[in-house]
């Protein structure tokens, strides 16, 4: 199958958002390109390219992660500190997508290194123009290094 | 004795000089005795015819038998009669009387016969004389008349001597002194002339009468004669000096005259005139003698008097009363002490009883010291108590003794009272607060302890003795003794202390000890203070022992009531933590879990609206719209639950907040919901206050927001915000002119979910309110509302820290102004 680059990666264990989020993504024509990921270790697999997702590279790095916070087996804490521990990671661009607004969890996020921390509107109309608002940003406004130089600079400093 | 003339009264109350009255007294006796051994010495010569004894004086006429009989009757009854204050018998004194009646009455008998010229046989009575027996006598056996007279005075005298009356006085002694008379001129005939007899008495026998006729007056020394040469008078003295030469110098001035004369060593003339001459010079000399005596004495008198008229002044000035009163207490002398004591004058008292200030129930006592005086003891600062005038009770301490003259008897008994009342009044308070030291002691269970450091003896009150379980008295009083008693564990560091305050002179410890009766283990706070002798020296450690043990027992049971309490805080405390760390997670799944499922309502209801919204039927529509709005309010109840349950478990964060600038930018915020009407809004100056400003935000968004929206039925709202002084501390208030409520659901306002009006007619969750008040409770202050339907709200409130928010108005004021 033609491996088209991953641009976002939605984690997230409730169907019911997955379908809602992905429904606001396909508005704005950015669903394409989406892996869902449906608990924290399966997300792990995903970025680090192991387990199931083993066939996948470092070099082709999703420009994207939503995170939700509250999923089975790891939860999200865990990834984002695994994710920004690891240089080859640390510089994917992950926004908190949650329920919650508890201050602890937006100090610990932040503290943690995540990009941006955004909790889901009740009201579908707002949900979707936030959803519509980050893919914006973060896909098209903000400016990322290319994929490639990064791995370099990754191996290099590796080394 | 009233009314006796007072020259009587002298001469019978008499002080003698037992010396002269022993002497008086042999002088009595001898005279008895001598008469008697005469009367027997010449019946021996009557009975044995010899005239040698009879007459004794060769040549000189004989002693006639019954003029030796009466010599020797009244010999016999002088000699029984001799002592006055000795007891006789009565039948003795009988027979003294009989012989000396009978001597009187030979006498009589023989005078009669001179003077009727009978012959009464009484001269031969128990011899009859014959003529050679009786040499110059008128008549034999029949004795002379002055020796007649003699007896008869001297018997009748003997007779009259007890009688103690004004009639038998005067004769008892005027009639020795004539008999003396008499027989000085039988003594004169013998010694002016011894060939020839002109009185024809004996000479001997003249003598005899005379020598007996002052026996007879010496024989009683209380009165008369006897009580003159007896007595310590001057006139005593004179009496005996003069009395002997009185009697003796004209006897031999007469005798050398006569005898001078008769052998014509000089004329009749010269005779006279010498013996004139010689007479004046003697009596001249002894009136002279007399005179000098007299002025002597006077001045030693008057020397004495001065002394006795000092001696009444110091009396009369004496600050202690000075009472002279009889051997049978009747008062004699009365100084103005006494007076001041007694409250009687000396006019009052004097010749009364003393009894009159003795109470009634102390007169044995009385009796008791007047029998002490009586055996001539003294008493010595005698407390007692005596009654004034007033009836008042007064306490005296009384110094009694016996008075005495120089012979040496008890005259009178002298008494010298001191007013103690004062001092008895203190002492009494000195025992009164004694006792209550004692009772306040036994109470506290302390007591005192006096320890003598150089000689170690340690003297404890009874109570301290108490407290260690001895009894009064048995503790020993050594340091050793005392250490003994304490807890070993505390006696070293109570050691240290008695130690280190030998040095600085303060002594304060705790210990235990282990009581010696029951050996119960006490708490014992001391303190004490040392006393230092000049040099520094520590002499003794003065103080207080108390026994604290149950204060020492309360205090360890606070102890172990706290530790408990701690405890169970700390149990309470691990509780309460774990309830809220469960709230806490259930807060977190509230916010997670509920609100997801709401979302996915609002969003898959949206989806139908906008995918199939053309093949709905409008009344579909409708309820999609419903179910929106409902999942909307859901969300909005769920924020503000979450929000009211994160205040409780928000800590503040105090700092000092200018509430205006709060209440600005909660106005930026509500600008969107005020679009399109009339809001007027009146903010005054507001306090800096400390408080956590983003709380104090919601309180004001809270507030203001109601306003705004329970003013929207107004075509011109009116808001105001404001301060005011209720008591000294500010209130802030948020007032409007909207719907306004029934004051009697003001009690339900701040409940969380109360609501006063319909959804329809106001939106809101029911929390807001909870909300505020939660926030205002936690910076410890108060809201309440006034209110009234239609007419508009009022909501005031204070926070906790007032004093402050006062001051900080005064200084953002001032600020202000400059």
């Amino acid at each position: 199958m033609t491996q088209r680059q991953i641009e976002i990666l939605l984690v997230e264990d409730n169907p019911d958002d997955v379908e809602l989020t992905l429904h606001a993504l396909r508005k704005e024509k950015l669903a394409n390109s989406i892996h869902v990921a449906r608990d924290g270790e399966e997300a792990l697999e995903f970025l680090f390219c192991n387990g199931i997702h083993a066939d996948r590279s470092f070099e082709e790095p999703p420009r994207l992660v939503l995170l939700d916070l509250k999923l089975p087996k790891v939860d999200g804490m865990e990834v984002l500190q695994r994710l920004k521990a690891d240089p080859r990671t640390k510089a994917i661009p992950v926004v908190i997508l949650t329920s919650s607004k508890e201050e602890r969890d937006l100090v610990k996020g932040y503290g943690l290194g995540v990009n941006s921390y955004i909790q889901k509107p009740v009201d579908f109309e707002q949900f979707r123009d936030t959803i519509k608002n980050v893919g914006l940003y973060w896909l098209v406004i903000n400016q990322l290094p290319l994929v490639n130089s990064l791995a370099q600079a990754v191996s290099t400093t590796t080394k | 004795m009233n009314g006796s003339p007072l020259f009587l009264t002298d001469l019978v109350t008499n002080v003698c000089d037992p010396r002269i009255l022993r002497r008086l007294n042999q002088f009595v006796s001898c005279c008895c005795a001598l008469a008697i051994l005469f009367g027997l010495w010449v019946l021996t010569g009557w009975m044995f015819h010899l005239t040698w004894m009879k007459s004794i004086v060769p040549g000189q006429v004989a002693v006639k038998a019954n003029a030796a009989t009466c010599f020797i009757f009244l010999g016999l009854a002088l000699w029984i009669l001799r002592k006055e204050d000795s007891p006789i018998a009565p039948a003795w004194r009988l027979a003294a009387k009989a012989a000396a009646f009978i001597a009187g009455v030979v006498g009589l008998l023989s005078l009669l016969e001179y003077a009727a010229g009978l012959d009464l046989g009484i001269d031969q009575l128990l011899f009859t004389p014959g003529p050679k027996d009786i040499p110059g006598s008128v008549r034999p056996g029949l004795m002379s008349p002055l020796a007649a007279f003699g007896f008869f005075g001297l018997g009748s005298t003997l007779l009259l001597l007890d009688v103690k009356s004004k009639l038998a006085r005067w004769p008892a002694q005027l009639l020795p002194c004539v008999v003396a008379i008499a027989a000085m001129f039988g003594i004169m005939d013998f010694v002016l002339d011894p060939i020839t007899t002109h009185t024809y008495i004996s000479p001997v026998t003249a003598s005899i009468l005379f020598l007996f006729s002052f026996g007879l007056m010496f024989a009683r020394a209380d009165w008369g004669l006897g009580a003159l040469v007896a007595g310590v008078t001057q006139g005593g003295t004179l009496t005996r000096r003069l009395l002997p030469a009185a009697i003796l110098v004209p006897l031999v001035i007469g005798w050398l005259r006569w005898n001078g004369q008769n052998i014509g060593l000089y004329s009749n003339w010269t005779g006279v005139s010498l013996m004139t001459v010689i007479s004046i010079l003697l009596l001249s000399g002894l009136t002279a003698l007399s005179g000098f005596t007299l002025a002597r004495n006077e001045r030693e008198r008057q020397r004495g008097q001065e002394t006795v008229d000092r001696l009444a002044a110091m009396v009369e000035c004496s600050d202690v009363a000075i009472i002279g009163k009889t051997t049978d207490g009747v008062v004699t002398s009365w100084n103005p002490a006494a007076e001041a004591i007694y409250g009687y004058s000396a006019r009052e008292i004097v010749g009364k009883s003393i009894s009159t200030v003795i109470p009634a129930n102390r007169r044995e006592e009385f009796d008791t010291i007047l029998e002490k005086i009586r055996r001539g003891q003294r008493i010595s600062h005698y407390e007692t108590t005596r009654v004034r005038k007033d009836g008042q009770a007064v306490s005296v301490s009384l110094s009694v003794s016996p008075v005495k003259d120089k012979a040496g008897n008890l005259v009178g008994v002298s008494t010298i009272a001191r007013d103690i009342t004062e001092r008895k009044r203190a002492e009494e308070e000195l025992q009164l607060s004694r006792e209550r030291l004692a009772l306040a002691q036994k109470a506290a269970h302390s007591g005192t302890f006096d320890w003598d450091i150089q000689n170690n003896v340690n003297h404890w009150s009874p109570e301290v003795e108490e407290v260690h379980g001895i009894a009064p008295g048995k503790f020993g009083g050594t340091y050793e003794d005392w250490e003994a008693l304490v807890v070993p564990e505390d006696l070293v560091v109570a050691k240290k202390g008695i130690e280190e305050s030998l040095k600085t002179g303060e002594f304060a410890g705790e210990w235990r000890i282990r009581r010696r009766n029951d050996g119960e283990i006490r708490w014992i706070t001391a303190r004490a203070k040392v006393v230092f002798d000049d040099n520094g020296k520590p002499q003794r450690m003065l103080g207080l022992n108390m026994d604290v043990t149950a204060r020492k027992r309360a205090e360890e049971e606070v102890r172990r009531l706290n530790r408990e309490l701690e405890q169970r805080v700390i149990q309470r405390t691990a509780q309460l933590e774990a309830a809220n760390k469960e709230l806490e997670a259930f807060t977190y799944s509230v916010s997670h879990d509920l609100r997801a499922p709401l979302r996915h309502i609002s969003g898959f209801s949206k989806l139908l609206t906008e995918e199939y919204g053309s093949a709905l039927a409008p009344e579909a529509k409708h309820h999609l719209q419903r179910i929106q709005e409902g999942t909307r309010r859901m969300g909005l109840l769920v924020d503000d639950l979450l929000n009211l349950g994160r205040i409780g478990r928000h800590e503040l964060r105090l700092q000092i907040t200018g509430l205006n600038s709060v209440v600005d930018e909660t106005l930026f915020d509500l600008k969107e919901d005020c679009e399109g009407r009339q809001v007027e809004w009146k903010i005054g100056t507001l306090p800096f206050v400390e408080c956590d400003p983003a709380l104090m935000k919601q309180v004001f968004q809270n507030l203001l927001s109601n306003a705004v929206k329970f003013t929207h039925p107004r075509s011109q709202a009116v808001i105001e915000v404001g301060q005011k002084d209720e008591d000294g501390s500010a209130v802030v208030f948020v007032r409007d002119n909207g719907v306004g409520f029934n004051m009697k659901y003001a009690d339900k306002l701040f409940g969380v979910f109360q609501r006063l009006h319909r959804p329809e007619d106001f939106e809101g969750t029911g929390v807001g309110l909870a909300t505020v008040q939660r926030i205002i409770q936690k910076h410890g202050g108060r809201i309440w509302a006034e209110a009234e339907l239609g007419k508009g709200a009022t909501f005031f409130f204070t926070l906790g820290t007032s004093e402050k928010t006062e001051l900080k108005t005064n200084a953002a004021t001032a600020g202000d102004k400059a």
